[in-house]
């Protein structure tokens, strides 16, 4: 239900997939044996909203808060989920 | 709020590693010492508050301490946000008349039985789906992406959460009940502790998996003659939820570098307590993690936004500090037992009797986040 007008005829709206590293954290098992350092994102899309998923593709010694991200849709352990990289540079925002 | 509640008794069992015994066994236990404390018997309990994550049902509490009938019950939501909670809704059926005495308790295996601290081993709940495929499956981890905006906006670094870390052992260090007691650390030992969550969190700024249980009971003003201890006065209750949060992954508010539940909890205490900020001589404030202690340290306005950092390292919060912060050691240095062991803390301090004994305490504000008291002497 929509918490402003209380309606129930909802509607999707595309994302372009880009959007900016708002928070960040390295993930590792609290208890199992894990080598790669998996990067957790809080992405804010361009549209507006936040939405978690991982950073792929460089190392989290390079991660900066505000960066640009796109999206890419990876097999993650039999499942394909989003996930983001560096928004490639001069690409359209 | 109208101050005809008090809370007349506290109880609590040893905070362990392994209890060695069930959960109900150390409910009865902290309940029962908490009925003793205050002068009365289970005959005399017509209330009931516990967490709904509590695994103890109320007719297996009352069935160990042969409460006769109960007349309130109630849960608090959440997790320990809610611990201060407890305390409203006591209060709330007490100043009603819906109860003359009601027993709150909460108690666990947190360590020897299912570690908070580990992924849970239950099927995932769907509403999960969101997060745990991507990695956020403990609660560092889960808290850590909200912390880690605020590392970033005020550019600390782990070494600046590790001066809460230090201040917390240094009072559990003189604290028996305390896991940390004889153990104080230093900064660099909090350094070299390892890694949980990076950039984040080290071993050294979480809380305790703890196994044990604590207990209160809140009964009316007007016993006070009767009461074989002082009575603490509920000076202010308050509880916040807030459109478009969450209870854990509570990353959708406009500005994560601001704990808006708890300034919510802040504005209601001061309002119902008609005191400041400069009136609180001891602050108890829930830590699963020690960057929080800074996000509500500047939600309650106890210092401005971005200021925690340099009023922890000035020794505000320490021993002789303005505002003495955790003085059981928290819960990362006394134990973990979901908060409420910072407020059983905060009653001993306006009595008088803890272990690290503040002088001259009349006022004492107990957060825990989405929840918070303001105590004070009778």
């Amino acid at each position: 239900m929509c918490p402003h007008c209380r309606s129930l005829d909802w509607d999707t709206v595309p994302s372009t997939g880009r959007g900016t590293i708002y928070s960040w954290i390295v993930s590792h098992h609290p208890s199992e044996d894990d080598t790669d350092d998996r990067v957790v994102v809080l992405v804010e899309l361009d549209e507006g909203v936040r939405l978690v998923s991982n950073l792929v593709g460089v190392p989290w010694t390079e991660v900066r808060n505000d960066q640009a991200v796109e999206v890419l849709f990876a097999d993650v352990d039999g499942v394909v989920l989003p996930q983001f990289r560096l928004a490639t540079p001069g690409a359209p925002r | 709020m109208t101050a005809r509640a008090v809370i007349a008794g506290i109880g609590q069992t040893e905070f362990s590693k392994c209890s060695g015994r069930s959960p109900l066994q150390l409910a009865a236990e902290a309940s029962r010492a908490a009925i003793v404390d205050a002068g009365l018997t289970p005959a005399g309990i017509d209330g009931s508050v516990t967490f709904t994550l509590d695994g103890n049902d109320e007719l297996a509490v009352m069935g160990c301490l042969g409460i006769p009938e109960l007349r309130f019950s109630s849960r608090t939501r959440g997790g320990g946000g809610g611990a201060c909670a407890t305390v409203q809704h006591a209060a709330a059926a007490v100043e009603s008349g819906q109860a003359d005495a009601v027993l709150i308790w909460r108690a666990f295996n947190e360590r020897s039985g299912r570690r908070f601290g580990q992924p849970n081993p239950r099927p995932p709940d769907p509403a999960l789906n969101s997060y745990l495929p991507y990695g956020l499956d403990t609660p560092a981890k889960i808290y850590g992406l909200t912390f880690q905006r605020y590392m970033h906006r005020y550019g600390l670094t782990n070494a600046d959460f590790g001066l809460y870390s230090v201040v917390a052992r240094d009072y559990a260090a003189t604290n028996p009940a305390a896991w940390f007691y004889e153990r104080p650390i230093t900064l660099a030992d909090h350094q070299a502790s390892r890694w949980i969550v990076e950039p984040l969190l080290r071993l050294l700024d979480c809380c305790q998996e703890s196994d044990g249980g604590v207990a209160l009971v809140v009964t009316r003003a007007d016993r006070a003659p009767d009461l074989p201890n002082p009575p603490v006065r509920i000076a202010a209750a308050a509880a916040s939820q807030v459109l478009g949060g969450d209870e854990m992954f509570n990353y959708y508010h406009p500005d994560l570098t601001r704990f808006v539940e708890n300034e919510t909890v802040g504005r209601q205490l001061w309002d119902q307590a008609r005191v400041g900020p400069d009136a609180i001589d001891v602050a108890m404030l829930y830590e699963n993690f020690s960057p929080i202690v800074f996000l509500q340290l500047e939600a309650l306005g106890f210092c401005g936004p971005g200021e925690a950092r340099d009023f922890i390292a000035d020794g505000q919060i320490a021993r002789g500090g303005t505002l003495p912060v955790n003085t059981n050691g928290g819960l990362l240095g006394e134990g973990y037992i979901h908060g409420m062991n910072n407020i059983t803390e905060a009653v001993r301090q306006l009595r008088g009797t803890a272990a690290n004994q503040v002088q001259h305490v009349d006022h004492v504000l107990v957060s825990a986040g989405r929840s918070g008291l303001i105590l004070a002497s009778t």
